[in-house]
């Protein structure tokens, strides 16, 4: 069982390739567009990649405690690929934390001083929505998802060199604790950095819907990942029964998305109260074509791809599944950022395109040099041997 | 070839032969009903039919003998519809839900949960239909070609979602339980030592010998239905918190309500799978089916519905300052503060704060502990209901209108009549048809067996790996 993944070179070039281009580009439109609603565009965007690709990172652990708290018997085959995922966790925290430093002014209403004093709405809110407290709560809980998380790869690591239950032990109870403070987290930051984007606007259902979405892009790189790895010929332990899994939950949480969004969509429609439709008018009325396409990219094409059950253990429909997921998933959170920040004008340009393939290029570059740095395949985890037969 | 982790508890303990399982199962069905059965199900009955006589009485004399007024157009008859609802989500959930997470340990209680789901589906169907009034137009709500000119039931009310999608889930649960029970019918039918005994399983098993043409569609059907059952689940309590939060009242109108619906409702689900399985397990000697890894499992499940529903509980409470909107924030204040502070404080203690003591091993092994909690998590989610309908409704939006609501004997006796009924009918299920599905137990003998666990350890051990006792299971 022993496997070492080495960063083949090809990768590892289009992973400088992506970041450098990505980098120039992001550069060049920081220069290019540095009127005040240009800056306010390249704010938007770097605000948009951060918390993208800091779900997908979130999304990594989440999936090792869930599995982990769960006894499931089915990943622990890859389990390097969502550890290494969730390697990613502290540079993209790392990278939000300086958009949001640098960044808020131009992205949030409610931290300009005269905002606060014309508007009684939002001077009502400043108890919650003021800069110190913001952080604070960035701080507390990325930095404890940060710790938790780094505590389950290093438990999995001894495991690997000790054996034993002790570890696994310890990384349920730290992955009970992961799940505590990851609802908390992911409800509360997801007011903080996107629902206060539009300051008036409220929905109970807010934090709930962006886990789904960060969750089912999490599933969809994990899976890109592992069907790399096999193709590269690695992991040859992970069969079609593990790919339907993944398939399965890519399918599961693509219809949990569209439940979760339809619900807040409907409600709010439904009873029609102009202070909560707001959001969805600016939406639908200047960005309809999107407002579709996330319906058409995040249901409908998993849906169809994803309903049988041979589509859901081959590798190629995987892959298609899965990019049309993760563009799907990107575009969702453009039109919850865009509308909030540019207003109307969110466009489509080298600001748009750029830093996503810097975040992405750096995603691959740190997710495969984590894989390096361990055996592809756990060793001593007691659910291992379930793992190899497991057929599905 | 399939291989289980030695760290998986054994699901059926005590050295069982197939022989053996069949033999515990069906005996409670083959024995003479116990003095305890005929005293426990006379006090059900009685119960049930003097619930049916205030359902009469309703009938009679109308609606005016409920405590409803003017503001408080729904009070415990539409609280207890959602609690009934609420708690028939534990069974399909069991037999769909965690089929597809291949969690084997359902097997111990599938069969008994999808019995409840039918049951309490049955009792929260009775409060909307005699809501009605008048009763025998219920079949108004039926979108049939009707000769009544153009009145239509109104499509666009979650009214009438909720009768299309309780319809649907109890048609989808009863076809779901009764396929799953056919083998079983066939073997009480195999063993039955009178000619009645004979003639009537014979009569509920259609004929079912056992063949592999059979089993291949039985398991067909079952995989068919789990499929639909799967939205289904969701689906029922979603258009249940439509009935509320497509309104626009405060307390109401809020859009975490559909799946925090659904968590409350499992929640509340597997409380009364627990309240009925633990006495079932020790009236009809089944530890060695239902074990404390059993109810351990279901422990987690409470304390994470339960959290997730505390989860929604805050959200809604912090949005409603958020929101900065008058109505919302007095809406919440008043259920803190107001005149029915106590179900708002029951609420929070019996479902957010006493689920969260399940974190410790111990007490999620107690059987003491866990019927306890059972019974709170079952009050607690009624004080939801009470809490979200009859506190949004008691402050109008007019001060004028505003009012109180406490209901009259006629309501409580048909809530307390409701229970009856559920449980008159859950021990004559519990009497005449095996409430552990054997054939899915005997399916996990080969590998849940504690004998087949003992010999996986051993080998486990022999292959040089470092020894780890089988984890505790008492």
């Amino acid at each position: 069982m022993d496997e070492k993944f080495i960063f083949p070179q090809r990768l590892k070039t289009i992973s400088f390739a992506l970041m450098a281009i990505g980098l120039i580009g992001t550069a060049a439109s920081f220069f290019l567009y540095s009127d005040e609603e240009g800056v306010q565009r390249w704010w938007a965007n770097m605000l948009l990649n951060a918390v993208f690709f800091h779900g997908i990172s979130m999304a990594g652990a989440f999936f090792l405690a869930a599995t982990y708290v769960a006894y499931n018997g089915s990943i622990t085959v890859f389990k390097r690929v969502p550890e290494a995922v969730a390697g990613f966790m502290p540079y993209s925290a790392l990278l939000l934390l300086l958009v949001l430093i640098f960044g808020h002014s131009s992205l949030y209403e409610w931290t300009h001083a005269d905002v606060v004093e014309s508007d009684p709405l939002i001077h009502a809110k400043v108890g919650y929505l003021n800069l110190p407290f913001f952080f604070g709560r960035f701080a507390f809980f990325v930095g404890i998802l940060l710790l938790l998380s780094y505590l389950m790869r290093k438990n999995s690591l001894a495991e690997d060199q000790h054996g034993g239950i002790t570890y696994y032990k310890k990384n349920l109870t730290v992955g009970s604790l992961f799940l505590l403070f990851f609802a908390i987290y992911i409800s509360v930051t997801s007011w903080d950095w996107l629902m206060s984007l539009d300051p008036h606007w409220y929905s109970t259902m807010f934090g709930w819907y962006t886990f789904a979405s960060f969750w089912v892009t999490g599933i969809a790189v994990m899976t890109l990942v592992v069907v790399y790895l096999k193709k590269r010929g690695y992991l040859e332990v992970v069969r079609e029964g593990h790919l339907h899994d993944l398939g399965k939950l890519m399918f599961a949480f693509s219809v949990f998305w569209t439940y979760l969004v339809f619900c807040q969509f409907m409600l709010i429609w439904y009873a029609n109260i102009p202070e909560e439709t707001g959001y969805f008018r600016q939406r639908y009325d200047h960005y309809m074509w999107l407002f579709y396409t996330i319906f058409i990219m995040n249901f409908i094409a998993p849906f169809l791809v994803l309903m049988s059950r041979d589509a859901k253990r081959k590798m190629q429909i995987l892959i298609i599944a899965a990019c049309i997921i993760i563009v799907g998933h990107f575009i969702d959170f453009y039109l919850i950022v865009m509308p909030g920040t540019v207003g109307n004008k969110g466009g489509f340009g080298l600001p748009e395109i750029a830093p996503p393939l810097f975040f992405a290029g750096l995603l691959i570059f740190v997710v495969f040099t984590n894989l390096t740095k361990a055996n592809l395949i756990p060793k001593n985890h007691p659910f291992l041997d379930e793992s190899l037969h497991h057929t599905t | 070839m399939h291989a289980e982790s030695y760290l998986r508890p054994p699901l059926i303990q005590g050295n069982k032969t197939y022989l053996q399982i069949t033999e515990d199962i069906s005996r409670s069905v083959e024995a003479k009903p116990s003095r305890s059965w005929w005293i426990a199900t006379t006090i059900s009955a009685i119960v049930m039919t003097w619930g049916l006589i205030c359902i009469a009485w309703t009938v009679w004399f109308g609606i005016g003998t409920w405590g409803l007024n003017r503001t408080i157009g729904w009070g415990w008859d539409i609280t207890n519809f959602v609690w009934w609802i609420g708690i028939g989500h534990a069974g399909t959930l069991i037999s769909a839900i965690l089929l597809l997470f291949r969690q084997k340990w359902r097997t111990g209680v599938n069969r008994a949960a999808e019995a409840m789901t039918i049951f309490a589906v049955i009792c929260a169907a009775l409060f909307p239909v005699f809501h009605m009034g008048r009763v025998w137009l219920a079949f108004y709500n039926l979108p049939y070609p009707n000769t009544r000119g153009p009145l239509w039931p109104n499509f666009n009310s979650p009214l009438m979602w909720d009768v299309f999608a309780i319809s649907t889930y109890f048609t989808v649960s009863l076809m779901f339980w009764y396929t799953g029970l056919i083998p079983d019918i066939a073997t009480i039918r195999d063993r039955a030592k009178t000619k009645i005994a004979k003639w009537s399983y014979g009569l509920l098993s259609f004929g079912w010998v056992g063949s592999a043409k059979h089993w291949q569609r039985h398991e067909m059907l079952s995989l068919v239905l789990a499929g639909i059952s799967t939205p289904l689940v969701l689906s029922v309590h979603t258009i249940v918190s439509f009935d509320f939060a497509t309104s626009v009242i405060p307390g109401w109108h809020t859009t975490i309500f559909p799946p925090y619906f659904v968590a409350g409702a499992i929640f509340s689900g597997f409380a009364m799978v627990l309240t009925l399985m633990l006495i079932t397990r020790k009236v009809l000697n089944l530890e060695e089916y239902i074990t404390l890894d059993h109810i351990e499992s279901m422990n987690k499940i409470i304390v994470l519905t339960g959290s997730i529903v505390g989860c929604a509980y805050l959200t809604e409470l912090f949005t409603a300052w958020y929101s900065q909107n008058p109505y919302e924030q007095y809406a919440f204040a008043n259920r803190a503060l107001g005149p029915y502070w106590w179900s708002y404080w029951g609420m929070m203690t019996c479902n957010v704060i006493s689920p969260q003591l399940f974190w410790v091993r111990k007490l999620r092994r107690s059987v003491w502990f866990t019927f306890f909690m059972s019974i709170v998590i079952n009050c607690g989610m009624w004080f939801e209901r009470f809490v979200i309908i009859v506190t949004s409704l008691h402050r109008d939006y007019v001060p004028s209108s505003w009012a109180m609501y406490s209901p009259t004997w006629v309501e409580i006796s048909i809530y307390v009549g409701s229970i009856g009924l559920f449980f008159t009918a859950f021990l004559i299920f519990a009497k005449t048809m095996p409430v552990i599905a054997m054939a899915e137990i005997r399916h996990i003998m080969k590998t849940s067996g504690e004998a087949q666990k003992k010999a996986a350890l051993a080998e486990h051990k022999h292959h040089g790996h470092d020894t780890h006792p089988l984890p505790n299971t008492n």
